[in-house]
This record gives structure tokens, C-alpha cells and sequence, in this order.
């Protein structure tokens, strides 16, 4: 033991080679604490990000959000429990997207518009201009629109579902908007890679009508017109609340809406956005207490013997009498045809899918007088089936 | 001998008072209470404004009807059909006609022309196209000597249909859709009261008519051969068992929409039942089977309305599906 030159250190309860062992986890101790380092940082830029936020106050839209940011505003799109997207609408693109948000450019030059809504709320905002690309002229009622389309400003698309990939960059958007029906738009990860964002559009989703008038701040934002949208949003909720606050004295005629697709009749839900509009212009809906926002499907039996003496008939899809008792022939036995009183918005379809989202005064007005009055006239979006 | 025929007797009794119970329940099952009185004077002292007599003139009676009448006539087409091509998983839509009346019904309804949206328009439309299909089968079975080669023609036939279907629906609109869709879910609903005496008329000729084809179909159990030498003219035999069933399914379809299973299904269940070859008895068998079947899935949608909406031609699948595996297993096995 005492002629070996080389001494080893026996420390108590360690192995030799314990110096060389150390040194291992010195170094993965550092290169741990180095990445824990990273992560905070990088977290902490995200936290300062967030902290800054600040929530911009909706009235009555539940599908989106906006926040305002240092660097612009971030909306998020889609319920809490559902699918959400997120987006940060900036002048200039970011150094960090926080909570895997894309950038849109703002304000967008070129939109698609394939939503339906958008067009009306793009053309309300006065920037009709943007849109560059639309599903199918024949369905489109802004004269501004088909006034592009006529001179080829605004491509048109004919059938959204057949639309292919080169088509769409080929029109050379920033920006298009769909309506998300639970899915995402198709290529819409090639059109990210082309610097095409997809934005889904959920206000057929919201169930106060003023809920969909809100999504005018989204657009407002996108093109750069806040404070044009925030004053027609504003003017929209004055009005609605004025006409629904004249009719609270006055009855409430009972009223049914629906109509029949071969063997089933689709009624709007007790929670339904039709309801609200029924119930806010003073009408006693038959299924006001069915639960739901969408629709009821009802056979055509239970139909006819909830409603048979019910007064008012509202949105049987059909342009006239003969139309109606050739797709329900069963129709005749409700009073509401025997008095007259069923009514229609289509007089004009496109005009009603496109803008009655934006104005939904315009389409309490109708109803109220509908309701109310004998003989309506001088109405916005519907017309007295004869 | 006379087991067998007490057998058949007592079945075909127990049938007869299934298809009468299942009737009379799909008459009084639903959510609006009705009376005797209200089938009474409904049908013979109709007062519109009774809305218990309205409902039974318009929607109970016509239904309850249409279901006995569609599913007996299924059940005789699928019979017909499985014996003519020696295939128990032959349908009375083997060949083609409900494809061509699916394939017209989308022309119309796809296409926006409003009249073809209505039920009128549908109910000609596939009464045209149903007659055209089967026409083509008939011009071919005249042409065509082996049963197969007919079956691989009504199967290319159901092709082209589906193609040109898919074709229209790509470019349809929402509403179109939605008209075309439902329709294809098969409806019991759909005809009225003063439709119901031509459905009624169309499908008893057609069914009256079976009655001269079951010697030659008793033959062709023996094979075409055999059935040859006991001096069946086969060409005739079998352009005349497709002519009646063109006639029998394309009016069912034109009225009721594609309804799924009971053709294929109820043919098998009765040969299960009565074990026998003789037509005589497996045509009753199959009307009455049919019948009753098609009104019992019609209780059951209705007993389910409160709850949910099960078209008929979803759930006739879901009741026939079953069968049909049954049916395979044992055979293989």
C-alpha cells in the first residue's frame, strides 16, 4: 500500500472515480439549469405579452374575442370549450405570436368572402373594395360587389365547394373567410404557407341577433375601420333597443316559423336567434320553451296540431301561395293561411342572407310590424305571401 | 303433407292478425290522440275543421296505408327478383330502377327547377326515371340469356346513376341539397289522401298480377333448364316478372323515396318461416311479412318521435341489416 505512488482518496460511502462522475453531473447540471433558463425566458416574454393585454369589451357576441395588445389586437375565435383560433391583427408582424396565434396583416388589402355575411358587413363598413374574390355572384345582393365582378375586380368563384387551391392564389388574397361549420378550411395549411390566412367566420352561431351585428368590430379591425364599425355596431343596438322597448305594451299574436323539407319541418329552437327576434318584437313563438339554438325537427303531424290556429306564419321558404301549396300541400289547413298571414323574407333571399346579420334592427322592425299591425307595409326584408 | 299444411295455415293466421294489429296501432300511435269515431268520420263525414279527423285523414290514414301497401310490394319485388336470379341477396333495386329514379329525382331536385322540388314533380320524376331503368333491363333481358350478365347490367346501370348523382351534388346549392337528401331517406308521409286511390290501384295491379307467374317461378327453382323442358318461355317469364317489379318498385319509390331492406330482408325471413319452394305460399308470406314489417318500423318512428326522428329507410337498415348477416353466417357456416 505504501509503495504505490498513486493515492486514492477513499471517501467515506463513495465509489473511486467519484471526481470524474461528479464532473458528468456538474455539466448536466448546468446544461439543465441553462435550459430551464431558456424556457423562462422565453415564457416570460410570452407572460409579458399577455400582461399587456387588455380585453376589449363585447355587449353581446359569444364566438370571439379581442384583446388589444402593444402590438395590435389579438381575436380569438371559437367557444371556450370548443375549438379556438387565434389571431393577431398588426400592421407589422411581431417578433413573438403568443399562444400559437397567426398574424394578419392589417388592414387587409384582398379578402375572399365566403362566409355570405361578409360581403353585407364588409359592404356596411364601406370596404367593399377589399374583397377580391366571392362563392357565387348569383347569390350576391351589394350592388357595390357586383359592380367589381362585373368589372372583373372580384373573382367569382361559382362553387365554393369546388374551388381548388390554384384558383384561390391565383386571386392573390391575404385573407379569406369562411363560415366554420366544425371544420377547418380546406388547404387551409398550404394557404398559410402561401401567406393566405383562413379566418372562420361563427356568427351564424350567435343567438342574439345583436350578437351577430357585433361581428362588425371584427371586420372593423381587419380593414382598419374600428371606429366605423364600433358606431354602426352602436347605432344597431340603439335602435334595436328603442323599437323592442316601443312594443312591450302592446299583445302578442302567436306565431310560428318554419318550413318543411320532404318529410321533417325544421323550427327554430327556443334558444335560437329567430326566437330572440320573435320574442324581442313581441310574438308568442309555440316553441319558445323547446330547448336548443338551432333547429327542431318536427314531424309534419306535430306541426300541424301545435299550430293549426295559430295566427302568424313567418319564413315557409317560398316566394308566393302557389309555391308554398306545391312544396306543403298541407299548408291550407293552418289558419295563418286562411287569414292571410304568413310571411316570407323572399323578396329578395339575397338581400336577407347577406345583410340581415348586419341589421338586425332592420329585421325587428319587420317583425314588429308584421306582429303589430294590420296591414304591413313599407317592410325591409319581408313580404306578405299572396 | 298435412303438417305442412297446417303449418302454412296457422302462420298465415297469425300474419293476417299481425298485419291487422300492426295497422290499427300505426293508425292510433302518435303524439295526437285519436278515436274510432275520428277513422269513422275522417274517411266517410270529413269535417275540416275537427282537427282529430284532419289528422287521420291527412297523415294517419294515408301513412298507415302507404306502409302496408310499399312494404308488401318490396317484399313481393325482392321475392321475384331472388328467384329469378337464384340469389337470396337480390332486392327489387338489384337492377337498377330506384337508381334511375334517384339519378332523375336529383336531375330535378339539383338542378333548381322549383316544380321538381315539389312532391308532385319528385313523385314523376322518379316514376320516369324508374320506368326508363327498368325499360333498359327489359331491353336487355331480351337481349341478354344469362341471369348474371343481366345483374352485372342493372349493377353498371346503379353505377352510372351514382356517378351522375355525385356530379350534381357537387354543384348544388344548400336548399338543393338538403331536397335531394331528404328524399333519399325514404318518407311514408308523403303521400296524400287523394294520391293514396292511384298508389293503392298501381301497386294492387301490380301484386294481383304475381299471381300468373308463380307456376313459372315454382319451375325456376329447378333451374332455367329444368323450367324449359316443363314448357316455361323463359324470355317471357322473365320480362314480364321485371316489367312487374319495374312497376311495383318505381311506384313505391316515386311515393315513398329509396326504402332500403325490405326487399332484400323479408323474402328471406319467409322461406326461414314457411321452409318451402312453393311461390304460392312464399308471395303471401313475403305481402304480409312486408306488410307488417314496414307498419311495425312505422310504430317505432313514431313512439320515437318524442325523442328523436328516425327516417325510415335509416331504420328499415338498421332492422334489416341484421337479418341479412344472420342469413349470411348460416349460410357460410
Amino acid at each position: 500500500m505504501e509503495n504505490n505512488p498513486i493515492k486514492i482518496i477513499e471517501v467515506p460511502g463513495k465509489r473511486p472515480g467519484f471526481f470524474l462522475l461528479n464532473f458528468t453531473r456538474t455539466v448536466n447540471r448546468i446544461l439543465f439549469i441553462s435550459f430551464i433558463a431558456l424556457l423562462l425566458t422565453s415564457c416570460s416574454r410570452e407572460i409579458q405579452s399577455t400582461r399587456t393585454k387588455k380585453a376589449i369589451p363585447l355587449s353581446y357576441a359569444q364566438n370571439f374575442k379581442l384583446d388589444s395588445l402593444e402590438n395590435g389586437v389579438l381575436l380569438t375565435i371559437g367557444e371556450s370549450k370548443g375549438r379556438i383560433k387565434r389571431f393577431l391583427l398588426a400592421a407589422e408582424k411581431p417578433a413573438h405570436l403568443i399562444n400559437g396565434a397567426l398574424w394578419i396583416k392589417t388592414p387587409v388589402k384582398r379578402i375572399v368572402a365566403f362566409a355570405g355575411t361578409d360581403i353585407g358587413m364588409l359592404t356596411r363598413l364601406d370596404a367593399a373594395e377589399h374583397i377580391c374574390g366571392v362563392s357565387d355572384r348569383t347569390l350576391v345582393f351589394s350592388s357595390a360587389v357586383r359592380n367589381h365582378i362585373r368589372k372583373n375586380r372580384t373573382l367569382d368563384f361559382r362553387q365554393e365547394a369546388q374551388v381548388s387551391f390554384e384558383q384561390l392564389l391565383q386571386c392573390k388574397p391575404n385573407l379569406i373567410t369562411y363560415s366554420d361549420f366544425g371544420k377547418d378550411y380546406p388547404h387551409e395549411e398550404a394557404l398559410g404557407k402561401a401567406g393566405v390566412i383562413c379566418l372562420p367566420i361563427l356568427d351564424w352561431k350567435e343567438q342574439h341577433p345583436l350578437g351577430k351585428a357585433e361581428w362588425l368590430k371584427v371586420y372593423g379591425y381587419l380593414c382598419g375601420k374600428e371606429k366605423e364599425a364600433n358606431q354602426a355596431f352602436n347605432n344597431s343596438v340603439e335602435t334595436y333597443n328603442t323599437l323592442k322597448k316601443g312594443i312591450s305594451s302592446k299583445g302578442k299574436p302567436t306565431v310560428f316559423s318554419g318550413n318543411q323539407t320532404g318529410e321533417i319541418w325544421f323550427c327554430p329552437a327556443g334558444n335560437s336567434y329567430e326566437a330572440k327576434l320573435i320574442s324581442d318584437a313581441g310574438g308568442d313563438y309555440t316553441y319558445k320553451k323547446t330547448k336548443g339554438t338551432g333547429s327542431l325537427s318536427l314531424t309534419p303531424e306535430k306541426v300541424l296540431t301545435d299550430n293549426r290556429h295559430t295566427a302568424i306564419w313567418i319564413n315557409p321558404e317560398a316566394n308566393n301561395i302557389r309555391e308554398l301549396l306545391q312544396k306543403q300541400g298541407r299548408s291550407a289547413f293552418f289558419d295563418a293561411y286562411a287569414s292571410h298571414k304568413i310571411y316570407c323574407y323572399s323578396g329578395n333571399m339575397n338581400k336577407y342572407w347577406e345583410t340581415a346579420a348586419c341589421y338586425p334592427e332592420k329585421v325587428l322592425e319587420d317583425l314588429i310590424t308584421i306582429f303589430h299591425t294590420k296591414n304591413p307595409t313599407g317592410l325591409n326584408y319581408y313580404q306578405r305571401l299572396k | 303433407m298435412t303438417v305442412a299444411k297446417d303449418r302454412f295455415t296457422f302462420w298465415m293466421f297469425a300474419l293476417l292478425l299481425l298485419t291487422v294489429l300492426c295497422f290499427f296501432l300505426d293508425l292510433f300511435v302518435g303524439r295526437y290522440d285519436l278515436t274510432f269515431n275520428d277513422l269513422y268520420r275522417g274517411l266517410f263525414s270529413f269535417d275540416q275543421q275537427e282537427t282529430g279527423q284532419l289528422v287521420m285523414r291527412e297523415f294517419r290514414f294515408p301513412r298507415s296505408v302507404t306502409a302496408l301497401l310499399a312494404g308488401a310490394s318490396l317484399s313481393v319485388c325482392g321475392l321475384l327478383m331472388q328467384t329469378l336470379f337464384n340469389n337470396p341477396l337480390a332486392g327489387p333495386y338489384v337492377l337498377g330502377i330506384s337508381s334511375g329514379s334517384s339519378l332523375f329525382v336529383a336531375i330535378g331536385s339539383l338542378t333548381g327547377i322549383s316544380f321538381f322540388l315539389q312532391d308532385a314533380g319528385m313523385i314523376l320524376l322518379a316514376f320516369v326515371g324508374a320506368i326508363l331503368f327498368g325499360g333498359i333491363i327489359l331491353f336487355s333481358s331480351v337481349r341478354i340469356r344469362s341471369q348474371v350478365s343481366l345483374l352485372l347490367v342493372g349493377l353498371m346501370l346503379g353505377s352510372i346513376a351514382g356517378a351522375l348523382i355525385t356530379t350534381l351534388e357537387a354543384t348544388a346549392s344548400a336548399q338543393e341539397l338538403r331536397a335531394y337528401t331528404m328524399w333519399t331517406m325514404g318518407s311514408l308521409q308523403q303521400t296524400h289522401f287523394d294520391q293514396l286511390a292511384l298508389f293503392s290501384i298501381l301497386v294492387t295491379l301490380g301484386l294481383l298480377s304475381c299471381v300468373f307467374l308463380i307456376k313459372p317461378l315454382n319451375a325456376l327453382v329447378l333451374g332455367e333448364e329444368h323450367a324449359s323442358l316443363l314448357g316455361i318461355r323463359i324470355k317471357h317469364f322473365r320480362f314480364f316478372t321485371i316489367l312487374i317489379t319495374a312497376i311495383l318498385s318505381g311506384t313505391v319509390t316515386a311515393y315513398c323515396g329509396p326504402i332500403a331492406f325490405v326487399g332484400l330482408a323479408v323474402p328471406n325471413l319467409a322461406k326461414m318461416l314457411f321452409k318451402t319452394a312453393d311461390h304460392s305460399k312464399l308471395l303471401l308470406g313475403s305481402l304480409l311479412i312486408g306488410g307488417s314489417f314496414l307498419l311495425a318500423t312505422d310504430v317505432t318512428i313514431q313512439l320515437l318521435e318524442p325523442y328523436f326522428l328516425v327516417p325510415v329507410n335509416a331504420l328499415t337498415s338498421l332492422i334489416g341489416a341484421p337479418i341479412i348477416i344472420l342469413l349470411i353466417v348460416k349460410r357460410w357456416s
